[in-house]
């Protein structure tokens, strides 16, 4: 075969595929290519990879610098207090929780969602009659609104506060509505649904860049009490449900379910942040979650 | 601005690429570059000119993420959220599901993944990688291995992993 009796493994195919193979086993590795079919399609495949890999994240823009991140603003801060510990500076535009406190309640959730969540719905308690109304209802409005092109919602997003104040009167219930640019989802407005037996409900729709749509059901019930969370797919819908304090939500779409149990939970996140007595009660949680692990 | 200043401006955005591709968030992902960047502003005179910058400062920002990951918990953050989703959440799902890139990587474990990443994304060598990752080469290119393979096997559908490819020709 190869002139040099160069021995070829299956490093130096890595090494090619990434561009860091030297002159002459790049010879080696094409002639081998010709002569096994088999090798070259796993070099192409792996090709393709790179190339989808290499395009991940492309329409995010990470060029642009936040203010968080201006060096001189940095520098500044830590000269004026150069034996102070670092997160406690006061230029830090943070939030109020770490990058790896969040991370910390993705996994709780995660585990809460992965294990109890599931374990719940499949094998103790059935969910109840309300429960299984409360998703369904939201598959189908989500299935008739988000559709729609002239009039998806009754009242936009540029009439955010209005739209919000109104919804929260009529469900009786006090809600904000959730920030979803972190996965590239903007508000589109929202409507008021009715939900069986002429309860109200609040239905919030984002949009992205592409236009795919999710909505954000939200409904007060007093017998509302299942307290897990919980996945539902109809075709290709997949619907991320959980209750809190007899108040139920649902978000719905077309996207795969790993993604929307993402901005699920960021919702969780962001609707909890406003009652500061249940975050505490999370975060120990979560060290009990994690002392298990 | 001094010279390391500049420099160091130079690797921002490569630094919030990666951290985002750890993270998935922005905002924890700045916070990540955050604190990377202030370590290199307070460290800046060990590193040495004429060496890479940005390798050092991927270094950096790597560690600070595991030190905190490994608070959190002694399991790679990822690792425990695919088990969970490949075992409980959709058992008998179509394949289609599964084809996105983004969503195959996601399941990768976090080492394998950190490693695809570095090479592919931030283009650096095996050698580097080791490097940043503080393992040696042989582990680098045993975790590209089955980076590589996962993924293709979550890409395809397959439930059972890829067979070897080549162990060694001649």
């Amino acid at each position: 075969m190869n002139k040099n009796m160069i021995k070829i493994q299956e490093d130096d195919l890595h090494a090619y595929v990434d561009n860091q193979l030297s002159a002459d086993k790049v010879e080696a590795v094409e002639a081998l290519m010709r002569k096994d079919p088999n090798i070259a399609e796993q070099v192409l495949e792996w090709q393709k990879q790179n190339n989808e890999i290499a395009k991940l994240f492309e329409n995010r823009d990470f060029t642009e610098i936040p203010d968080q991140l201006n060096l001189e603003k940095l520098k500044k801060t830590l000269n004026k207090k150069p034996n102070k510990k670092l997160i406690k500076t006061e230029d830090r535009q943070r939030k109020s929780t770490p990058w790896f406190y969040s991370m910390a309640a993705s996994l709780f959730l995660m585990v809460i969602s992965g294990s109890i969540g599931w374990f719940a719905h499949d094998l103790s308690q059935p969910l109840s009659q309300n429960t299984k109304n409360f998703v369904n209802s939201a598959i189908s409005a989500h299935e008739v609104y988000s559709v729609e092109v002239l009039h998806p919602v009754e009242v936009k997003a540029n009439q955010k506060d209005h739209l919000v104040a109104w919804l929260s009167k009529r469900i009786n219930h006090t809600f904000t509505a959730p920030n979803l640019k972190e996965y590239n989802y903007s508000l589109l407005g929202g409507r008021l649904l009715a939900m069986k037996k002429g309860k109200p409900g609040a239905q919030l729709m984002y949009e992205n860049p592409e236009g795919k749509r999710v909505t954000l059901l939200i409904s007060k019930n007093k017998t509302y009490h299942d307290q897990s969370f919980h996945l539902k797919k109809v075709d290709n819908i997949n619907a991320f449900y959980w209750m809190d304090s007899k108040v139920a939500y649902s978000l719905t779409g077309e996207v795969n379910s790993k993604f929307l149990r993402d901005i699920s939970t960021s919702i969780y996140q962001q609707l909890i942040e406003k009652k500061p007595k249940q975050l505490v009660l999370h975060q120990t949680n979560i060290d009990g979650v994690l002392a298990g692990l | 601005m001094s010279y390391f200043l500049n420099e160091l401006e130079q690797c921002i955005p490569a630094l919030r690429r990666y951290a985002y591709s750890l993270l998935y968030k922005q905002e924890e992902a700045d916070d990540l570059v955050q604190d990377c960047l202030e370590r290199a502003i307070k460290k800046q005179d060990l590193w040495q000119k004429g060496t890479s910058l940005r390798a050092w400062l991927f270094t950096m920002q790597h560690n600070l993420y595991i030190n905190q990951l490994r608070k959190l918990s002694r399991q790679p953050l990822m690792t425990e959220e695919t088990e969970q989703l490949t075992h409980n959440h959709e058992p008998n799902k179509s394949d289609v599901l599964i084809r996105d890139i983004d969503f195959c990587m996601r399941q990768l474990p976090e080492d394998q993944r950190q490693v695809l990443l570095l090479v592919t994304i931030q283009g650096f060598s095996y050698k580097e990688v080791g490097k940043i990752i503080n393992a040696p080469l042989g582990t680098v290119m045993s975790r590209l291995s089955r980076a590589r393979k996962t993924l293709q096997a979550l890409m395809n559908g397959d439930k059972s992993p890829t067979k070897p490819v080549l162990r060694s020709v001649k």
